[in-house]
């Protein structure tokens, strides 16, 4: 009688960790699918256009420093303050001193000069 | 200037985009869009909808442009966030250039970079409130001066006058300067020395004043010893022997904004004479 008719078992109770050594694979098969599927829809998920940055060409900077060669905010005149002179000199020459560069790189030996002697 | 704003006004009700190129030195008004060179063949006078179809398209000229104050990127847009005449700068070397909006305006928005001239209105622990004329007061850390430690604290008083450089200036969060660059030394920031007078004006001034060749600070050079210092934030402060001088040159920085170059020449003909 206990053959033939044995007592089904709730699906909670078979998934529970002490009853899968006894299932058969095809139960244990159908009990993780359904596991799986209920995971799957318990996941959240935002219902967005897929948010892509594209690489921008523009660059945002809302400095003036960038824009305008600004020179330096401190000045002084005529050795009213000897140190804010040299300093005005410093900061304020320091684009200069790079063209300045430049043109003796130019004025120095060509390579062509370099390649007849 | 009341022809420019026709025009202004005209390509806004039009709700046509104008080419950045097109404008260059021209009146550009807040909300209007402009379009860079490398968009212009995409989306010109036909608009977008009726794009034409192309089986290889044209390599776009990947150039980086930077947008600077008065300009805002949205998406792959440009649009302008300020009234004023469009400038460009030409690249040094590659890339599409800078564009800005040359605005004429009198509160200062802290950029990250900017020199400024703060007043200090508290100190509370470890940092200094200063005063810049922004919408928050900045904080300026007593480690952030030449020389400073723990042990060794920096003189500086409630009401003195800073000279100083913004590292953090986010629309969202406090602004915070130094009195230092990034190897330690003081270069010229500081507390600005006793005396002197400090007034406003328009930052629009400030920059004509820094300009490389601007006219008006070689012929105040000329005039007598002094020393002045410019903050971005449209504060200047001068300082020279007599009290009676030191005036005369605030009455011109302040006057001279509203001159032509003839009229400035006078007075500083006269101003030389005396």
């Amino acid at each position: 009688m206990a053959t033939e008719h044995k007592p089904k078992l709730s699906k909670n109770l078979l998934r529970m960790k002490f009853m899968q050594r006894g299932l058969d694979s095809e139960t244990k098969k159908q009990l993780e699918e359904e596991e799986k599927k209920i995971i799957s829809e318990e996941h959240w998920y935002l219902d967005l256009p897929e948010l892509k940055e594209k690489e921008s060409l523009i660059i945002e900077e809302q400095s003036f420093l960038l824009c305008e060669d600004l020179l330096y905010g401190r000045m002084s005149f005529r050795g009213f303050n000897p140190e804010v002179e040299k300093l005005m000199l410093q900061m304020n020459s320091k684009s200069r001193t790079q063209e300045i560069e430049d043109e003796i790189v130019e004025v120095d030996v060509s390579d062509e000069e370099m390649a007849r002697r | 200037m009341a022809e420019a704003a026709a025009v202004g006004a005209e390509s806004l009700s039009s709700g046509q985009a104008r080419a950045a190129r097109a404008v260059l030195g021209q009146l550009v008004l807040p909300g209007e869009e402009l379009l860079l060179p490398e968009h212009e063949d995409a989306e010109g006078p036909g608009g977008a909808g009726e794009r034409p179809l192309r089986l290889s398209p044209a390599p776009r000229s990947r150039v980086r442009v930077v947008c600077g104050p008065g300009l805002r990127r949205c998406g792959e847009r440009l649009l302008v966030t300020k009234c004023g005449r469009l400038r460009h700068k030409e690249p040094g070397g590659g890339g599409g250039g800078v564009y800005w909006v040359d605005s004429q305006q009198k509160r200062y928005v802290p950029v990250k970079g900017d020199h400024v001239i703060g007043i200090v209105t508290a100190k509370s622990g470890d940092t200094f409130k200063v005063d810049v004329g922004g919408s928050e007061p900045a904080s300026l850390s007593y480690l952030a001066f030449e020389g400073a430690t723990k042990r060794n604290r920096p003189n500086v008083q409630v009401g003195d006058l800073i000279y100083g450089q913004f590292v953090v200036a986010n629309k969202d969060m406090e602004p915070e300067m130094v009195c230092i660059d990034s190897c330690g030394r003081a270069n010229g920031m500081g507390v600005i020395g006793q005396d002197g007078l400090l007034f406003k004006v328009t930052l629009g001034l400030i920059r004509k004043l820094l300009a490389p060749d601007c006219e008006i600070i070689q012929e105040v050079g000329k005039l007598y010893p002094l020393e002045i210092v410019f903050g971005m934030n449209g504060r200047i402060w001068v300082k020279a022997k007599t009290i009676q001088q030191t005036l005369i040159l605030a009455n011109i920085f302040e006057a001279c904004e509203h001159m032509t170059t003839e009229q400035r020449r006078q007075i500083f003909s006269r101003l030389a004479e005396s």
